[in-house]
């Protein structure tokens, strides 16, 4: 009996880390165009290394006849071209229990994004 | 005016982490917003004036300085343990009319302009492409600042072309904190720009031929390079082949640059001679002692037009199909 009770919990655990695993997972656009604005000091290891990245971590909330949500990209220090080179989203086994939990009104946004280099 | 961030920082490293090397100060001069100060020319001298105060204030605490760009070197080469500049964000840059050239100069107005040092190749690319025209040669990627490229002598060539400093025809240095201390330096020899347009950016100008080619690959020893003056050419394609070819006629090809008896490649052969590409390079395979063919990798030239194909899955699979010829053969 023990044993079932163990062979089953490994199963649900194994059935969970699967569903973790591909409900994890990062899109990216670049554009092949222009410039990214460089890293000023250089100290990440990642793929941004080089690249003055802004990370977004944040939850929004979506009215119920609302379809979409605009963030606006707005010229910064970090960001002093106001442009978009590259962005990327990422989508979390969180993400998408927080917005079955609500019935889609609170949204998680984890969002990098680089911007061009400004002239 | 420029602004200029000072970061106290413990240590440095490259892109590809080959330190990390002691610092004590890290700058960054960005230009004045072209809102507030819409001549290029006025941001440029700005931002001179900028370095020059930064150099004052490393003199008075007898330190070293020195600028850096991308850090792609593979080495210690682009550190200092005082104080470093990161120049990226100074990347404005000029054209010229026949008016701004040397009445000696043999050179084309519209071929010539000068990239202030922290204008990375892409940029540079994209900005010539503006004009309808293009670098002569980069190296296999384009990232790195202007004044890094040359000052390192980044890889990279074409036939008769050379590697990215070939095509460098004047430099602008600020070898101190004093007035006086700006200086363009061009070839006797070849001379660019006349002295009014170095009037403008505050210089005084050296021509002569020992002097510039020393400081053209000087690694930053000859002073903070501020401005690069290349001639460039007028924008083109290349089409790539990569061949398996007798390893003696790699060699030969290599060493006479005749291409006239290549017939290889039937659609770059012209009235019954090969073409001269432009860019020729030949694989070896240290691993394999016994090879009788290598590898070889040409480049011809072609007219630019807006619809050639998109490079991009022929970059990506060439990559790779270089790889297993090299490995299998």
């Amino acid at each position: 009996m023990k044993t079932k009770v163990y062979v089953y919990l490994v199963m649900v655990f194994i059935f969970l880390g699967m569903l973790l695993l591909n409900s994890c997972y990062s899109v990216r656009f670049r554009s092949v165009e222009g410039t990214p604005e460089p890293a000023f000091p250089m100290v990440r290891d990642d793929y941004y290394r080089t690249m003055q990245v802004i990370e977004l971590d944040t939850v929004i909330t979506i009215g119920a006849l609302d379809k979409d949500f605009t963030y606006l990209i707005k010229k910064s220090d970090l960001c002093p071209s106001g442009k978009l080179h590259t962005i990327e989203y990422r989508n979390t086994l969180g993400a998408v229990l927080l917005s079955g939990i609500t019935f889609g009104r609170k949204r998680k946004v984890k969002i990098k994004y680089v911007c061009m280099k400004s002239n | 005016m420029a602004r200029t961030t000072k970061l106290s920082l413990d240590e440095w490293d490259t892109l590809h982490n080959n330190g990390p090397w002691d610092l004590k100060f890290l700058y960054k001069t960005k230009l004045e917003a072209s809102s507030l100060m819409p001549s290029s020319l006025d941001r440029y001298n700005d931002a001179a004036q900028e370095i020059q105060q930064l150099l004052k204030e490393t003199n008075n605490q007898n330190e070293g300085f020195r600028a850096y760009g991308s850090a792609w070197s593979l080495s210690h080469i682009a550190h200092q343990k005082d104080r470093m500049h990161f120049n990226a964000h100074m990347n404005t840059y000029f054209s010229f009319k026949n008016q701004d050239l040397h009445h000696l100069s043999n050179y084309n107005a519209d071929d010539i302009f000068m990239f202030e040092c922290g204008n990375v190749i892409k940029e540079i690319s994209e900005k010539l492409a503006g004009h309808g025209k293009s670098l002569k040669s980069s190296g296999a990627s384009n990232g790195q600042t202007i004044a890094g490229c040359i000052s390192t002598g980044v890889h990279g060539s074409g036939i008769k072309v050379g590697s990215v400093q070939d095509y460098v025809v004047g430099l602008n240095l600020i070898i101190g904190p004093n007035p006086g201390d700006i200086v363009y330096l061009e070839r006797h020899s070849k001379p660019v720009l006349n002295d009014v347009f170095v009037q403008k950016i505050r210089s005084r100008v050296i021509r002569n031929d020992g002097l510039f080619n020393a400081a053209l690959v000087g690694l930053g020893s000859f002073g903070f390079i501020h401005g690069v003056v290349i001639e460039s050419q007028n924008l083109f394609l290349l089409k790539r082949y990569v061949k398996s070819i007798k390893k003696e006629l790699a060699i030969e090809l290599a060493e006479s640059l005749d291409f006239s008896n290549f017939k290889e490649i039937p659609e770059e052969v012209e009235n019954g001679k090969g073409r001269a590409p432009y860019h020729y390079k030949v694989f070896i395979n240290q691993y394999q002692k016994n090879d009788a063919d290598y590898i070889v990798e040409l480049m011809y030239k072609k007219d630019f037009k807006l619809n050639y194909p998109d490079p991009f899955p022929v970059i990506k699979k060439s990559i790779y199909r270089d790889l297993i010829q090299l490995a299998v053969s």
